[in-house]
């Protein structure tokens, strides 16, 4: 029987990251620690990059309450809207140190929901949010006119479908092989664009 | 730094540190230390007295130990923290006036006392490190521990001496120290020793070294002679204060040889460029030598109009002595007592007025003379301390002997200044290697370069390195190394916050850059080790390239990132083919992934030959 789409909100929890007021260097009186902020330039090809960003001395419980974990899937709250998973560690991202979601960031988590186990599989959402459908969705239920807001209201009104947890594994290394294929593909296309400016180069005796 | 060790009475460096973190905030920490470091020789002393003979304790100890000392003192009276803090002083001064001459003063060198009445002390952090690092319990787990408290009291949390004081903090000593090759009996010198932090890394996992240290700050000189004392891998400490280029070790040197010389000339950067330093001066000596002249005109004119009345006076009292002669003037004898008179007090200022235009003829000639010596600074400027102190360690070190300097960036760009280091260092086949370093490093404003001098090197090329992309250096080490020379602690990439707190807390300073970190540093010693070009990073160029001059007719200057820019350009062209075989590949690798993810899925396969259309789904299920 088919099963309905639901909403996202249902099936993951959802929050903010960490806010611009609490980003501020903490008291000299509080612990400190040192941690990476996750933005939008790091959501690339659905998985989050190695973070380069500034690092921030914050306090203990900011880190804590804003840490990002291996299996979060972070999506941008304004402008382009992007997704990326946290495939790995986040620490390996970092150079050892926490990462935390920035302030235009989301927090995907599709962990366990009081006693039910997770109906959704977190490289099956990232793929999803990264669909043509969950940008279009997105663009209609977004607010502001000339840089769209995606609020938490927003993302979690999406309504997705829940296959089979298998299913959901499968189509999700469909779209991860096709992206490989693709950059793989652009690769190939700028090597030869560069042998082929090399040869022409070379035959028409001009030295490097 | 001493291993973390299992014994269950005793509390590890961590431990120490951060039970003693909040006490630390606020309290003078350089008495501190120096109080602790005392205490922990004179318990030393205590077990070992034949070791020891040469230090002296003040007799105002009476048998107690100092810390104790000072404990009973100020519980007596109900000291406050300024006043516990002046008492520590008091009794730090004193045994360092007992000691002067083991500590390095002399001649006109003498103990100076600081003023700490804006120090604070408090008594209850006194008593935490007495329970918690009591030196006679450190000896007895390892001798390494109390000059490991030590560096925590100075340079652990917040605030760091070594930081407020510009010295090299704990991970770049260690990076330094790995660039110093010291065996069994060698000697190091560190000129400007600070806190002794550069020297304990250099010690670590090394015995009998014999150790010379080196600081104008008086109260760090101590600092370090009392640190150095307590390392256990030294054979011998000589601490000695003041200038380096005025009291220097060459009499030593000749007795016990140096064989690597550590220097760190950040501090005694020169404020602006010394030729336009030397032009201003040409200026104001002309304009000095310009008010001379005047001055010596106007004093020759009156020099002139006062010889005239002279002559004037001369002539007078002449007449009125004819008159007097011949009686043929009533008053001729009073005219003529008068006249002569007038004579001497004339004599006497033209006497007054002859000195005073010597003395501007004489300053018109200095100030000439001064114009001219500035005008030739100015078109060749002397050698800044910098090089100067290159100098002096370069004739200090032996034969063979390794000389590391710290120096501002600015001294690898083409300027005079280059020349005269590049005429030490290239011209005479002593330049070993060259290391830029970014913004920010232990708190410095300006970019920090490391400069490496062997004498008698073997003509090898030179290695410029450039770690100014933090993220490539790290990268690059990963990538060569990836599970090699990690120590355990730095393998585990968990999130854990106790292991972050513990790995990052002590010795991290955030008031400086957090891109310096101990994995970091290590990146740079593995590529500086290692001696092999990297992408971007390292580049070997050899010493008869280095000799060229560059157009203008000076020679080019030093810094890496010239020398990477070749490596890079020089690289993808040459490798086209494997890079196109070797994309085909990944393109047909990546094809044959999705069409296997596909087909696992129920889905065919993409090409468009067999490709049907999916029957499309109704919204809203799947």
């Amino acid at each position: 029987m088919p099963q309905p789409f639901q909403s996202l909100k249902s099936l993951a929890t959802l929050r903010a990251g960490v806010p611009a007021r609490d980003l501020k260097v903490g008291d000299e009186s509080v612990e400190l620690i040192d941690a990476r902020v996750l933005t939008p330039a790091f959501i690339r090809g659905g998985r989050i990059q190695q973070v380069t960003s500034q690092v921030v001395a914050l306090s203990r419980d900011v880190v804590t309450r804003h840490a990002v974990r291996r299996g979060n899937v972070i999506v941008t709250a304004r402008g382009e809207f992007l997704a990326g998973l946290v495939d790995v560690e986040p620490s390996e991202l970092t150079s050892g140190l926490p990462l935390l979601a920035g302030p235009i960031c989301h927090v995907v988590t599709c962990d366990e929901r009081g006693a039910a186990a997770s109906e959704l599989a977190p490289e099956f959402v990232a793929w999803l949010l990264g669909t043509e459908y969950a940008r279009a969705h997105m663009a209609a239920a977004s607010r502001g006119a000339a840089i769209p807001l995606f609020s938490l209201e927003a993302i979690g009104s999406l309504p997705v479908p829940v296959p089979a947890m298998q299913e959901q594994r499968h189509i999700a290394k469909v779209a991860q092989a096709g992206r490989l294929l693709r950059e793989a593909r652009i690769s190939l296309a700028e090597i030869e664009s560069a042998a082929n400016e090399s040869d022409l180069v070379r035959l028409v005796g001009i030295e490097a | 730094m001493s291993e973390a060790h299992s014994s269950g009475s005793i509390p590890t460096i961590q431990v120490i540190a951060h039970r003693l973190a909040s006490g630390l905030e606020g309290a003078d920490r350089r008495l501190l230390a120096g109080l602790y470091a005392i205490d922990a020789l004179w318990h030393a002393h205590r077990s070992k007295p034949s070791q020891d003979g040469d230090v002296q304790f003040p007799a105002s100890l009476a048998g107690a130990s100092p810390i104790r000392s000072v404990i009973q003192s100020a519980t007596a009276e109900d000291d406050s923290s300024q006043r516990t803090a002046a008492r520590s002083q008091k009794f730090i001064d004193d045994f360092v006036s007992l000691n002067a001459e083991a500590i390095g003063f002399g001649g006109e060198l003498r103990p100076e006392r600081r003023d700490v009445s804006a120090s604070r002390l408090p008594l209850s952090l006194l008593l935490e490190l007495e329970e918690i690092a009591r030196p006679d319990r450190m000896f007895g787990e390892d001798t390494r521990l109390p000059a490991d408290i030590m560096g925590v009291l100075l340079n652990s949390g917040r605030d760091p001496v070594d930081e407020e004081m510009r010295r090299p903090g704990e991970e770049f000593s260690a990076f330094l120290a790995s660039l110093c090759p010291l065996q069994e009996g060698a000697g190091v010198l560190d000129l400007s020793c600070g806190t002794g932090t550069l020297l304990d890394r250099l010690l670590e996992g090394r015995t009998g070294v014999h150790v010379f240290g080196q600081d104008q700050d008086q109260e760090l000189a101590v600092l370090s002679w009392l640190r150095l004392r307590l390392h256990p891998s030294t054979e011998s400490v000589h601490v000695k204060v003041g200038d380096p280029l005025r009291y220097d070790y060459e009499v030593n040197a000749r007795r016990r040889p140096i064989d690597v010389a550590v220097l760190h000339s950040l501090e005694f950067q020169v404020a602006e460029d010394v030729s336009s330093v030397a032009a201003r001066k040409a200026k104001e000596m002309d304009r000095a030598f310009e008010q001379a002249s005047l001055r010596q005109a106007k004093l020759q004119e009156k020099f002139h109009l006062e010889k005239g009345k002279l002559v004037y006076f001369h002539d007078g009292l002449e007449r009125a002595k004819r008159a007097a002669a011949d009686k043929s003037e009533p008053h001729a004898e009073a005219e003529a007592a008068l006249f002569e008179s007038f004579c001497r007090d004339q004599t006497k200022l033209i006497a007054s007025v002859e000195a005073e235009l010597n003395d501007a003829r004489k300053c018109a000639e200095d100030a000439a003379l001064e114009r001219r010596a500035a005008l030739e600074r100015a078109r060749r400027p002397e050698a800044d301390r910098t090089t100067k102190l290159v100098e002096h360690a370069l004739k200090t070190v032996r034969t063979g002997g390794t000389v590391v300097a710290v120096v501002s960036a600015r001294h690898l760009f083409k300027s005079p200044q280059v020349d005269q280091l590049r005429a030490q260092g290239v011209e005479g086949g002593l330049l070993d290697m060259v290391v830029e370093f970014p913004r920010g490093l232990d708190g410095s404003q300006e970019r920090v370069a490391v400069i490496v001098f062997r004498k008698d090197r073997k003509p090898d090329p030179v290695l410029f390195v450039d770690v100014s992309d933090h993220e490539a250096v790290v990268a690059s080490r990963r990538h060569a190394e990836p599970e090699a020379n990690l120590k355990p602690t730095e393998k585990k990439f968990s999130f854990s916050f106790s292991e972050v707190w513990g790995r990052y807390r002590i010795g991290l300073r955030r008031t400086r850059s957090n891109l310096f970190t101990a994995e970091y540093f290590q990146s740079v010693a593995s590529i500086c080790l290692g001696r092999r070009p990297v992408a971007s990073i390292a580049a070997t160029v050899a010493l008869a390239d280095l000799a060229a001059k560059s157009a203008d007719g000076r020679q080019a200057d030093l810094r890496p990132r010239q020398f990477l820019a070749a490596v890079v350009q020089d690289g993808p062209a040459a490798d086209l083919p494997a890079r196109l075989a070797a994309s085909h590949a990944a393109v047909a690798a990546a094809e044959d992934g999705l069409a296997k993810a596909r087909q696992a899925l129920g889905l065919p396969s993409l090409s468009t030959s067999n490709r049907n259309p999916l029957s499309p789904r109704r919204p809203g299920t799947h």
